[in-house]
């Protein structure tokens, strides 16, 4: 929550006196037109995300952030992602451990061909969006078609924030 | 034949009040006391949208100078609450877009006293609970959207301050 949206919250809400949580169910990080070359075998690519500047203004005040899933769309080149039989993505980020954040073993490929990959984890991950950017590395196992193709990946996750706006932190 | 006791029913005592505080804004409400309890009700506005409360209260004593406890609930509908973000700021050119669609649900718990018997002006403080969607956020990023709106919870004091001219 910005600083100013938090002095409205305050001047409409009580004399200064506020403790505000705000809850995001579901919150996308989208990355368009990843392009895979043509692979005979396991697909694995890599890309970066660093447009986080609006997250790092929503989580400035006691975040806490899960994931959620990571959901992938073909664009061009295929119509489906039903040639995969597992799929793991992993984000990494300066300083921090690579984290298997999303893994789909079976049952990964919904109705509409896409790609739906579970979070793999329950645990905070605040730390990553911290950073100024994200490598997310997404592998594939299965018969990947023999031309390449291209695919947006959506990152979902959760979060909540804390403010406490009181006489003393005036 | 025997003689049923009968219980005398006092009439409620009708008032017409106005009242100024947080986060319940400016409020007119119409009043109905009955002894030491009142039922009010009625039409506010907070500096963005107009809104509507009810509530109760409990004035057990019949002192001129009373202590009270009272609850309500409200609600101000969602509005721009941008004009209200520059007059606080005092900036006339602040904007954002998620200050486009402000609106809350609000419950008060308040102690308070009350003076007078026909004109009783009215002080009263507590905590509030306030509840509402957030939109706009991230709408400048195209990598970043909020599929759910996010849901802000706000506990607060608060206080307002009124007046009720009971007509009967």
């Amino acid at each position: 929550m910005s600083i100013k949206l938090a002095i409205v919250a305050c001047a409409l809400s009580a004399g200064c006196l506020v403790e505000v949580k705000v809850d995001a169910s579901e919150v996308k990080l989208s990355y368009r037109g990843v392009a895979v070359p043509a692979t005979k075998s396991a697909v694995a690519t890599s890309f970066v995300v660093d447009d986080l500047a609006e997250v790092h203004e929503l989580i400035g005040y006691d975040p806490e952030v899960r994931l959620l899933r990571a959901e992938l769309h073909p664009i061009a080149g295929i119509t489906s992602f039903d040639f995969v039989d597992s799929a793991h993505v992993t984000l990494a980020a300066d300083g921090l451990p690579e984290l298997a954040a999303y893994d789909c073993a079976h049952h990964c490929v919904a109705a509409s061909g896409d790609l739906t990959v579970p979070a793999a984890i329950q645990r905070d991950v605040v730390d990553y969006l911290r950073r100024d950017a994200i490598t997310v590395d997404v592998a594939l196992a299965g018969r990947p078609p023999a031309t390449s193709w291209s695919m947006d990946v959506d990152i979902f996750f959760a979060g909540s924030a804390h403010a406490r706006i009181d006489a003393q932190s005036r | 034949m025997a003689l049923l006791p009968t219980v005398a029913i006092a009439e409620p005592r009708v008032g017409i009040g106005g009242d100024v505080g947080v986060p319940d804004g400016a409020q007119a409400s119409l009043a109905m006391r009955w002894s030491a309890v009142t039922f009010y009700a009625g039409t506010g506005h907070n500096g963005v949208t107009r809104g509507l409360r009810a509530g109760i209260e409990l004035a057990p004593a019949s002192w001129f100078v009373r202590p009270t406890l009272s609850a309500d609930y409200g609600r101000f509908p969602e509005g721009d609450a941008n004009p209200f973000a520059r007059m606080v700021s005092r900036d006339p050119m602040f904007y954002s877009a998620s200050l486009e669609r402000v609106g809350y649900d609000y419950a008060n718990g308040h102690l308070g006293i009350e003076i007078g018997r026909r004109l009783v002006f009215s002080l009263r403080g507590g905590v509030s609970h306030i509840t509402g969607a957030l939109h706009g956020l991230a709408a400048g990023s195209e990598a970043i959207t909020f599929t759910r709106d996010p849901k802000a919870t706000v506990w607060s004091v608060s206080a307002r301050m009124g007046v009720t001219l009971y007509v009967n």
